[in-house]
């Protein structure tokens, strides 16, 4: 059954950080969604040359009438960088969604859950988290977040306040280029022995979720499969191109 | 939205993109479906863990409604007769690659060694990681589908494409699988390029999206 594009209002834009923003749509037929999903975007020109583009939706489904997206901005990109330059509140922009049925969490999944990602990778795990607070469940949940230095965390704030209450939502972040003095924490790339250690609180009966640049997510997903996850608990989304 | 709507400050690249096919912008404009882009690389798309399912455990069944299943070891699939296959994929996650180069064995050639029932009318295909898709056994026969055991010549890829498919499966049905192959990930039968799957490719037909990187179209001869 294919889904009706709907004109949404962008009703805010937020930066994150530097080169990532997030953007909020106002949608006038809002069906709700799951945390994981993506909307696909369409930007026309006047000419009628047309472009699409999917974004994970990094709110959660218990937001209602209401979507965000996060954006990182692509140098020499089509639509990021018109994302981050031009669109302002008040703009209407065409949207269909929700899509994907695989990657998604729901609280009536359960837990454990294992978040890993790379970079923008967080954006729909991001969602999973917002869901898992707002549905005040308590499922055990950790996030390994990689980024390159502590300026490009995205959600940093947000992330520091889900995981404040200590009710079974942690963060453990990577910073792989650039780390802040006494910086304790690791600093360097997903590896094995990384994920072992995140893991080993949740157990090998976790889910898992990884999202990020394809090099990312195929060394976490055959790194916790190794490690005993049965390989159809691990999901993947993946991002840029591979093999060149 | 049934009127076009132009998006405000949108200009968008026109510039052709190339690549080194000497095919023109233009014709890689024309041949590109709306609202895909063009890619010359090979996004992995799988939807979980690469498969590493060793050679000597692969295999090819063809069952349903046929005159007795077969089933095919990976040594006995790459002894049938084989060629090579120039087609486009159309992923659902927006990418095109035009004119991609397949070496692979045509499902006709998979059906000589049954009987098929009269009244088998859709084909069933699932893999490693559990991805299914269907298709009416009309857009499937006669050359328009094939398993594909190499991409862009193995041996002369600048990387090592190592083929590493996981266990298939191809049924013959009467009836519809339950879901429709459009909307749903879909899966093919080998996977190229060091382990990935074509998870939720799928073929492109006349700007129309079949469920599967088997092919549906007729093989194209490239311009050179």
């Amino acid at each position: 059954m294919p889904i009706d594009w709907q004109l949404a209002a962008v009703n805010a834009v937020r930066d994150e950080t530097p080169t990532v923003r997030s953007l909020t749509f106002g949608l006038p037929s809002w069906s709700g969604h799951r945390a994981g999903q993506h909307v696909d975007l369409r930007l026309t020109a006047a000419d009628g040359y047309s472009v699409e583009r999917s974004y994970s939706i990094a709110s959660e489904p218990e937001r209602v009438g209401e979507i965000d997206i996060t954006v990182e901005r692509i140098e020499g990109g089509e639509v990021s960088p018109f994302l981050h330059e031009v669109v302002v509140p008040g703009d209407r922009l065409e949207v269909r969604g929700p899509i994907g049925g695989y990657f998604v969490w729901e609280a009536e999944l359960g837990g454990p859950v294992l978040l890993v990602a790379g970079g923008s990778g967080v954006v729909p795990l991001m969602a999973m988290a917002r869901h898992r607070a707002r549905a005040a469940t308590g499922i055990p949940m950790r996030l390994l977040l990689s980024s390159r230095g502590p300026e490009e965390i995205i959600y940093a704030d947000e992330l520091d306040r889900l995981a404040g209450p200590g009710d079974g939502f942690e963060v453990v972040h990577t910073l792989t280029r650039r780390q802040p003095p006494g910086w304790t924490g690791y600093s360097r790339r997903i590896d094995e022995p990384m994920l072992a250690e995140v893991l080993e609180p949740l157990g090998t009966g976790a889910r898992a979720y990884a999202c990020g640049p394809t090099a990312l997510v195929e060394t976490v997903a055959n790194g916790l499969v190794r490690l005993g996850l049965p390989p159809d608990r691990v999901r993947t989304e993946r991002f840029g191109p591979t093999g060149t | 939205v049934t009127e076009r709507f132009v998006t405000r400050g949108f200009v968008g690249r026109r510039e052709p993109t190339t690549d080194g096919s000497g095919m023109s912008g233009e014709e890689r404009r024309r041949r590109t479906p709306p609202g895909q882009y063009l890619t010359d690389g090979f996004p992995v798309l799988s939807a979980g863990p690469t498969p590493r399912t060793p050679l000597d455990r692969w295999s090819l069944t063809l069952d349903g409604l046929v005159s007795k299943p077969i089933t095919w070891s990976w040594t006995d699939f790459l002894a049938l007769r084989a060629r090579d296959w120039v087609v486009d994929i159309s992923c659902v996650t927006k990418w095109t690659h035009l004119d991609m180069r397949w070496r692979g064995v045509s499902v006709d050639t998979l059906l000589e060694s049954v009987e098929l029932d009269p009244k088998a009318a859709f084909a069933i295909a699932s893999c490693d990681g559990g991805y299914t898709t269907n298709l009416p056994l009309a857009d499937v026969l006669n050359n328009q589908a094939f398993v594909a055991f190499e991409y862009d010549g193995a041996s002369r890829s600048r990387r090592s494409m190592a083929v590493r498919p996981g266990s298939s499966y191809l049924a013959a049905t009467s009836g519809r699988a339950p879901s429709g192959f459009a909307a749903s990930a879909s899966r093919t039968a080998t996977s190229p390029a060091s382990g990935s799957r074509s998870a939720t490719t799928t073929a492109a037909t006349n700007g129309s999206r079949s469920g599967t990187p088997v092919t549906r179209r007729p093989p194209q001869r490239r311009t050179r």
